[in-house]
């Protein structure tokens, strides 16, 4: 079954005075529990999929469909709601709360979609047990290594238990052994439990881990490449 | 879900502790000038109508007639006893009338001596019932005067010593004989009969005074009258009423422009005058809070700037404009209110430690007035000067796009 779907998607923005063309026709089909990773040099539209899929933007030309529901259609507070139900990020740099210790944010997203106190210790707690940090849970960020915090803004894209993870770069700002780390686990969660993953990346060995890759140049899909 | 958002404000007042403490300064110093001040003004109010209400007694009502113009002193006022006694309520009426009279002392040895003084003419309730308004009488020798009494007078100690008098010795007032039957110890308070002022009389110096039966006073001096008329009421009697009926009886019996006045009546001008004073202070006061109030501004604007990606990844993960709108603005009506509780508190104090210092230096007691409406005003207040202040800046934070705050370095 297709869970995503782009028909024709162009985004252009403008960038001060310039008008970027940063998508010029899309069209892609993303299956339910499917691990995509999309690859390109930098400034080839690799973010700005990402986003329009995770519905932070709508594109200016073209459907982006996800689970039938026509995102360019929608609001600013139903893409919220879409975006908090169905979709979990995982960013290059982390972005954790600082403040905030790991249990407090991976409860985050379920504090916006109104999960009750107990409920969200409850869930977070398994989160950070599902990722091996069960005993990092009272620690802030600036007391985790880099792969610790990638692992806890992982939990954190899980918490509301959505059908798509993004992930942007997620390794990019990690050695390659946590790195490897992350990817395992975004398998497991695409193996295990169903999730459709797409990741971001530079990185070929990133990549491997993907069943589909492909590649954009210039705001078009100029290779799709099916790992073994 | 407000819970678990002030929990997150809570939570990031408290990481940035210098600056949250800096910013809530400025608000507290608001709030403190603005409570001590109006807590000591209240105190000063409460501690001048006490100090009136001794002297005149609540239960006191005074009659007098209409100035002709405003401030200038009553002219004369004649009622006849009597009529005020007939209303129903009125336990006690006296009078005083204060003149400046010839007087002399013929001295069988050596040479008369005379001069001008004042010559007070008292009604005997004067001394028995309203003695807050006349002080003490201490005497030196002798008697005070009784109501049996008729052309007998007591001096105050500085008019016996001018006039050589004694015990026995005959003064004349305008050409009527007087035996003085006492004098005063020297009254080092001086001023008495503090109730003319109210009667917009000066006070009368009872060392430099001459004091006679006030039916006598009448035959002295052209045109009969007092300056004022006192009424005292019965115990549990309805003032208001009391004052309203004399007012009637007098109409009735044909006395033109009395003033008929209760102790209210005087205390409310008196209030009313503080109180500007006290708002227009207050009024000052306040500005320093708008200073606070654009502090909390300018920290918000900064952890709104300083805050920019978290508020994009709080948006990615499903915040709604309206979480973080809330969230900014619980942070600032925070600020505001810590700094409210702090100010309230520091201004109690504040308020409490001058009015102590002021009996401790001065000797002057001010009464200390811990008004639960002020109190809440004030903490209500700073909230809300806290909130408004993050208002704008909360709003910039919400309508961030949230790709556009996550690329924010």
């Amino acid at each position: 079954m297709s869970l995503i779907k782009l028909r024709e998607i162009t985004k252009d923005y403008q960038l001060g005075k310039t008008w970027v063309h940063a998508l010029r026709g899309i069209d892609l089909t993303i299956d339910t529990s499917e691990i995509i990773a999309v690859m390109g040099p930098s400034g080839s539209g690799k973010s700005t999929l990402l986003h329009i899929v995770g519905c932070l933007d709508i594109p200016s030309a073209g459907t982006a469909q996800i689970e039938d529901i026509a995102t360019e259609s929608l609001n600013e507070r139903q893409l919220v709601r879409l975006r908090g139900e169905k979709i979990g990020f995982v960013f290059q740099t982390f972005n954790l709360v600082a403040t905030l210790s790991a249990q407090a944010n991976v409860e985050l997203p379920m504090i916006f979609q109104r999960v009750s106190r107990s409920r969200r210790a409850q869930r977070a707690a398994e989160l950070l047990a599902k990722v091996g940090l069960s005993d990092r849970a009272k620690h802030r960020p600036n007391e985790l290594s880099g792969g610790e915090r990638q692992r806890v803004s992982l939990a954190r894209a899980l918490a509301n238990d959505p059908d798509i993870i993004l992930a942007d770069e997620p390794t990019g700002n990690l050695d390659s052994e946590s790195g490897n780390t992350v990817m395992e686990l975004l398998k497991r969660l695409k193996n295990e439990e169903g999730k459709t993953v797409i990741v971001v990346t530079h990185d070929p060995e990133v990549a491997a881990f993907a069943e589909r890759v492909i590649t954009l140049r210039d705001g078009l899909i100029v290779k799709e490449k099916l790992n073994d | 879900m407000i819970k678990d958002l002030f929990s997150l404000a809570m939570r990031s007042i408290f990481t940035r502790k210098l600056r949250s403490w800096l910013t809530v300064i400025g608000i507290f110093i608001g709030i403190t000038a603005v409570v001590a001040l109006i807590s000591l003004g209240l105190g000063l109010e409460r501690t001048i109508i006490d100090q009136i209400g001794q002297i005149f007694g609540v239960d006191t009502i005074m009659i007098i007639r209409q100035p002709e113009r405003p401030g200038a002193a009553p002219p004369l006022i004649a009622i006849d006893f009597d009529l005020i006694h007939g209303v129903e309520g009125v336990a006690a009426v006296a009078t005083l009338r204060s003149e400046t009279g010839f007087v002399s002392k013929v001295a069988e040895d050596d040479a008369p001596v005379r001069g001008l003084l004042t010559v007070v003419g008292l009604s005997q309730k004067m001394i028995s019932e309203f003695q807050p308004f006349i002080g003490e009488f201490t005497l030196k020798h002798g008697r005070i005067l009784t109501a049996d009494d008729t052309y007998k007078a007591f001096l105050g100690h500085g008019v016996a010593t001018q006039l050589r008098a004694t015990i026995g010795a005959v003064i004349e007032i305008e050409d009527q004989r007087f035996e003085v039957i006492g004098i005063l110890e020297p009254d080092p308070e001086e001023m008495r009969a503090q109730a003319g002022v109210f009667a917009g009389q000066p006070p009368v110096i009872t060392d430099e005074t001459i004091f006679i039966p006030f039916a006598l006073i009448d035959e002295l001096f052209e045109e009969a009258g007092a300056h004022f008329f006192l009424v005292k009421v019965d115990e549990g009697a309805q003032i208001a009423q009391v004052a309203e009926e004399i007012g009637t009886a007098l109409t009735a019996a044909g006395v033109a422009n009395a003033v008929v006045m209760t102790f209210e009546d005087i205390q409310q001008p008196i209030s009313m005058a503080l109180r500007a004073v006290q708002g227009f202070l207050a009024a000052l006061a306040a500005i320093s809070l708008l200073v606070g109030g654009v502090g909390v501004m300018n920290t918000m604007y900064t952890a709104v700037l300083e805050r920019t990606k978290e508020i994009g990844v709080m948006k990615a993960v499903g915040a709604k404009n309206s979480h973080i709108l809330s969230l900014f603005l619980i942070e600032s009506g925070l600020i505001g209110l810590v700094g409210g509780v702090i100010g309230v508190i520091i201004g109690l104090l504040l308020s409490t430690g001058t009015a102590w210092a002021v009996l401790h230096f001065f000797d002057i007691e001010i009464m200390t007035v811990i008004s639960v409406p002020l109190i809440a005003g004030a903490i209500f207040f700073s909230f809300i000067i806290g909130s408004l202040a993050g208002m704008l800046p909360a709003r910039r934070a919400s309508k961030l796009h949230p790709i556009e705050a996550l690329r924010y370095e």
